[in-house]
């Protein structure tokens, strides 16, 4: 018996330290800047290495964190431009789906191989025309130049795609007769259906909202406009000189959130990325 | 109470045609089945109906009125999918109020909290719900008005999509294979239920099956469908015992009917493999003629005789309250299935020689075409619409008569096991 099993034993272990290693290797940066954000800045530059403080230093970071820059205005400024672009990404990016899903017309799958080159384009690419663009709009430096240009999604309009292909055809000819029209179609029946795609999304884009920073340092250079990762390199480049603590504990504040959000929509999520259908 | 005329339908996907000009007229108030294999064009000629697929030709009036311009929910019809279709995310009671919110709130009444504080929706969302719950009442659902569709087995499934489709009281009322996803012991019962409920409800149905036991069992008319065409619109009764076309005659019945191919003779007697038949029908003579008989209409001869086919017995099947004797006839391709009575068993054996002689007036003739050819004086047993079958499925509960030996597909082996007369769909 244990002769048998032994190959299997190994590779279950061989398999759990490569996982182990890899997460190390992810979370360590993060465990870091934790530990950074309860140390002192005498602590810094030692050369010892030790994740726990020798001093607990952690009010006073947190308080000059929270008190020196208007982090809760930034937190503020990037849940208001996260939660816009979602709604806009979805109430473009669920009827586009739906017609590429169900509606049989002349040039879908051209429209669809435009969604996919979509996919392809990196954001940054597109930073240069997207500034002249909204500097001619006169539009730099407002709310929506930090929203204008996400408010398409090709990955939303093809994660939703690929969801809305599994609904029967006979949910939407039932629905037809029911009297809903096809946007009653699009909001009633098919988003609530895919409700569990919706959520992968959501968090998928207000995690990239949220963390970007290379489109806010372009557009934006007043401070009460700043998203948070903006305003963590502003706080860095105005206070911290080499005082890394306080800089790591906004940098704490500002990740929190989304790890609370994460966790809590988890399970949501991987159905909605593993793509269980409606049953 | 509305009729349905469909006028020359002609649908093609592609290089296939799929309905060759249509043409159909649908009773007001009866229940209409269309009969037919899978893939004969039976529900897309339904969605055509319904408004869900637009024909290439042909014109759909419902109730004297062309409604080939119309969107689905203008022609006022309602339907039930095979799959039930109901929305995974709405409760039952959600899932049937549906329709009736869509057509007497309008948008803005629609809005949840707003809709009522503003808009003053009560009244309406009391009345729906009233209906709701009297329709849950009939179909006997409303311990279920508040569970999600996931939570449900098939035939409560199917009932709530019946629910659904009749709150808002259609002019026509579409069924495509409603009961094809449910056991066989619930089909039946479903059956009983369906026919009653067309009987409460009053309306048109038109019912799409490939399984020949729902269509004889419910309609009163039966249009049988094959390859786009129909071949024979009547009375189930009709269709079983004096079908247009071989094609009708070997789809319905089960064990099925029996061919032999012959010739006739000046004196209208046709010759077939060991036998001379007077059928009763003229043909030319010297025509290639097909005689169908169905099983229960050959019965054991004590000898030979020039009108007494001579065969050998291949298989045995004892059911209890019927024998069927499967013969191998010398010259004939096909094995011919006999109905006897059980307690003539005795010596009936694999291998012994019998002889059988059919009742004249149940003969069928079919020319080379295998259109059949008319009946010089008698119609086989008296076959006039007259459908035995209508009250018996109409009572819920009751039990189900056994009405005729029927299966599903045309293309079945003959060795079919006719001990559940309504058999496992084959598709």
């Amino acid at each position: 018996m244990i002769g048998r099993l032994a190959p299997v034993i190994t590779a279950a272990f061989a398999r759990h330290a490569v996982l182990l290693g890899t997460t190390l290797f992810m979370v360590m940066p993060f465990v870091w800047m934790v530990s950074l954000s309860f140390k002192s800045p005498d602590e810094f530059f030692q050369t010892r290495f030790g994740l726990w403080p020798e001093t607990f230093h952690g009010i006073e970071n947190y308080t000059r964190a929270l008190t020196e820059v208007s982090l809760a205005r930034f937190m503020a400024n990037g849940a208001f431009v996260a939660l816009s672009v979602l709604v806009l990404q979805i109430l473009v990016a669920a009827p586009c789906a739906y017609a590429l899903a169900k509606l049989r017309f002349r040039g879908s799958e051209a429209l669809f191989a435009l969604v996919l080159i979509g996919l392809l384009i990196p954001q940054e690419v597109l930073g240069l025309p997207l500034f002249i663009l909204f500097h001619l709009l006169g539009l730099l430096d407002t709310y929506a130049a930090l929203i204008l240009p996400f408010a398409v999604s090709p990955f939303a309009i093809f994660l939703l795609r690929q969801f809305f292909k599994t609904v029967p055809d006979d949910m939407i000819h039932a629905a037809r007769l029911d009297g809903l029209s096809e946007l009653a179609i699009v909001w009633r029946i098919m988003v609530p259906t895919a409700m569990p795609a919706l959520a992968a999304f959501a968090i998928l884009s207000v995690i990239s909202r949220w963390n970007n920073l290379f489109w806010p340092s372009i557009a934006i250079s007043s401070e009460e406009l700043m998203p948070p990762t903006l305003g963590i390199v502003f706080f860095h480049n105005e206070e911290a000189g080499n005082d890394y603590g306080p800089l790591m504990a906004a940098a704490t504040l500002v990740v929190a959130p989304l790890i609370v959000a994460f966790l809590a929509a988890q399970r949501r999520f991987i159905e909605g990325v593993t793509m269980t259908s409606v049953k | 109470m509305a009729g349905v005329r469909l006028k020359e339908i002609a649908k093609s996907f592609g290089a296939t045609d799929v309905l060759k000009g249509v043409s159909l007229d649908i009773t007001a108030g009866g229940f209409t089945a269309l009969l037919g294999p899978s893939g004969c064009g039976k529900s897309t000629l339904l969605r055509i109906i319904a408004g869900l697929e637009t024909q290439d030709g042909g014109s759909v009036v419902i109730d004297d009125r062309a409604v080939d311009r119309l969107r689905p929910t203008a022609r006022d019809v309602a339907m039930v999918f095979q799959t039930y279709a109901l929305y995974p995310h709405m409760t039952v009671a959600q899932n049937m109020a549906l329709p009736l919110k869509m057509r007497h709130m309008t948008s803005w009444q629609r809005l949840p909290l707003l809709g009522g504080a503003v808009f003053g929706n009560r009244n309406i969302r009391n009345t729906i719900d009233t209906t709701v719950r009297e329709a849950a009442a009939a179909l006997e659902i409303n311990h279920l008005l508040d569970r999600k569709p996931s939570e449900l087995s098939g035939g409560q499934r199917q009932r709530v999509a019946l629910g659904r489709a009749m709150v808002r009281r259609p002019k026509v009322f579409l069924m495509d294979e409603p009961l094809s996803n449910l056991d066989a012991k619930l089909r039946v019962q479903m059956r009983a239920e369906i026919k009653e409920l067309h009987r409460q409800l009053g309306i048109t149905f038109i019912y799409v099956t490939h399984d020949q036991a729902e269509a004889m069992t419910m309609a009163d008319q039966v249009a049988v469908m094959m390859d786009g065409e129909l071949l024979q619109v009547a009375p189930p009764r009709t269709i079983y015992a004096a079908p247009a076309d071989i094609k009708v005659a070997t789809f319905i019945g089960s064990p099925q009917i029996n061919l032999l191919s012959g010739i006739s003779r000046h004196d209208g007697a046709v010759d077939v493999p060991t036998a001379t038949l007077a059928p009763g029908a003229t043909a030319p003579s010297g025509a290639k003629i097909t005689v169908g008989m169905r099983p229960e209409n050959l019965s054991l001869a004590d000898a030979a005789g020039p009108g007494n086919l001579t065969g050998t017995v291949r298989t045995v099947e004892d059911l209890g309250t019927d024998l069927f004797l499967h013969l191998e006839i010398h010259g004939a391709a096909d094995l011919v299935i006999v109905r006897a009575d059980p307690a003539r068993r005795d010596g009936l054996g694999h291998g012994a020689t019998v002889h059988v002689s059919p009742r004249p007036d149940t003969m069928l003739l079919f020319d080379a075409n295998g259109k059949r050819l008319a009946p010089a004086t008698t119609r086989p047993n008296g076959a006039n619409g007259d459908d035995a079958t209508g009250s018996a499925g109409m009572l819920p509960g009751a039990p189900t008569v056994r009405p005729l030996p029927i299966a599903n597909a045309a293309n079945r082996p003959r060795r079919q096991d006719p001990t559940e007369p309504i058999a496992e769909s084959v598709e």
